[in-house]
């Protein structure tokens, strides 16, 4: 397992430092290993499965345009993420007069047809129109950390904040969070 | 139902680890409100793994130069655009020069009467033609700078038909005129233009022969005198001592020394 990390990290490094130098092929297959990762995070912060991929392949586009600026200080995914977060964080600002709709059917898992999986199914769309309801920064940073699972160290540099900085707003936003969640199960009862 | 604000943070590490610390456990014991918000976190972490799944369907990013390959395009298209925009501008300009040079009537034909006469004295082609003869076409006999008080007299003699600036031929055969034959001493001694206007500061100087016609100074031979004069000098050297030498003083007087560095450096 550990071998396996180690030849994936130096693979990365690799198509990196290829792609840096100008490679397209290298950055081609680095997208494809973060597309899912990247939409997924679209996907969740927007709502939308069309603007996902709109976020997405903007995300790829601004990549490349700023692999330059990639020192390597901090992982590549994370600097992946700062990237879509910035481009959902805009394109949110952008629809903020729409109306706040999921197109649930798009964003489900495949189904199955067991109970179980019925109720992990409501699970989770019940937690994704709470996190619509939250404001989009609060929003981002309970995607980030729930869904995406990123230490607080790693949120903040997607965020640009100190660590500090990260847990406080953070909290705030467990806060808010647990209210909608609170409402969305109290509908889902009546 | 309010939660203890002090287990919070505890609370939801409790949701997302599933791992239970001893003290929340005692504080759960105690508290339902703390139960039951860990109850409701867990579901939501149950929601967010669900949330954590991949989709179905992941799009695949566009291959890079299609989207990301922008600049050499735009850098194309703007050496294309600047490239037809200089291209105008060159052909703009060629037809600007160009337009003027159509409209322009055939340039007037000048002839030397129309020209302006010099102003200032400067250098001079003399040009020898007999205005009498048939024979029009231009023959440049000599070139010399003719002296300022000179001008009149060439142009009255000299003075081209316009027909003969041009090159023309009237008769129908072109006769040369005939160049006087040189002969030095002859000049010298008659000082007198042989045909129509030779300047003398023109005649080439031969001073082997003026030394063998006198012994008097360069500077004398080169002074215009009539052949009289000349005759006079040339008598001065058999006649007495005091007339000679009051003769050679009036002579003397008459010339110019600057043609004679010699005889400025012997009389400064």
């Amino acid at each position: 397992m550990a071998t396996g990390t180690v030849v994936a990290e130096q693979r990365e490094r690799q198509l990196i430092a290829r792609a840096r130098a100008g490679n397209t092929a290298a950055f081609d297959a680095l997208a494809v290993d973060y597309a899912p990762r990247v939409y997924r995070l679209a996907v969740r912060m927007l709502g939308d499965a069309e603007e996902a991929e709109e976020a997405l392949q903007e995300t790829m586009l601004r990549a490349y345009r700023s692999l330059g600026k990639f020192r390597g200080e901090a992982a590549f995914s994370t600097w992946l993420y700062a990237i879509t977060a910035r481009v959902c964080l805009t394109r949110k600002r952008a629809a903020k007069l729409r109306p706040e709709q999921v197109p649930y059917e798009e964003l489900r898992i495949a189904t199955c047809d067991t109970a179980e999986q019925m109720l992990r199914r409501e699970a989770g769309d019940r937690v994704q129109r709470a996190l619509n309801a939250l404001p989009p920064r609060d929003r981002l940073l309970m995607v980030l950390r729930f869904v995406e699972e990123l230490s607080h160290e790693e949120i903040a540099r997607v965020m640009g904040w100190s660590v500090e900085n990260s847990r406080t707003r953070l909290l705030r936003a467990k806060r808010a969070f647990r209210e909608r969640y609170e409402k969305e199960m109290t509908d889902g009862d009546l | 139902m309010a939660t203890c604000e002090r287990y919070e943070e505890a609370l939801w590490e409790a949701a997302e680890s599933d791992d239970i610390s001893t003290e929340l456990r005692r504080h759960l014991d105690v508290c339902p409100a703390c139960r039951e918000e860990l109850a409701a976190l867990q579901q939501a972490m149950t929601g967010f793994a669900v949330l954590r799944q991949i989709p179905d369907h992941v799009p695949v990013p566009a291959p890079l130069p299609s989207t990301a390959r922008w600049w050499p395009r735009a850098a194309f298209v703007g050496v294309v655009v600047a490239l037809a925009i200089v291209g105008i501008a060159i052909g703009l300009l060629a037809w600007k020069q160009q337009a003027p040079i159509v409209k322009q009537p055939p340039s007037p034909v000048i002839y030397p009467e129309q020209q302006e006469q010099p102003k200032e004295q400067g250098p001079a082609q003399v040009i020898v033609v007999e205005p009498k003869q048939p024979v029009v076409v231009p023959q440049i006999v000599r070139s010399a700078v003719a002296p300022k008080h000179r001008h009149a007299r060439i142009r009255q003699h000299d003075a081209p038909s316009p027909i003969a600036v041009r090159h023309e031929p009237l008769s129908p055969e072109p006769e040369l005129l005939p160049v006087p034959e040189y002969d030095p001493v002859e000049m010298l001694i008659s000082a007198q233009p042989v045909n129509g206007l030779v300047p003398l500061d023109a005649v080439p100087i031969d001073t082997q022969a003026l030394t063998a016609v006198s012994d008097l100074p360069l500077t004398y031979a080169l002074t215009p005198v009539s052949p009289e004069e000349m005759q006079r000098l040339l008598q001065l050297e058999t006649s007495p001592e005091d007339e000679r030498l009051s003769r050679a003083e009036t002579i003397e007087n008459a010339l110019v020394f600057s043609a004679d560095p010699a005889s400025e450096r012997r009389n400064p």
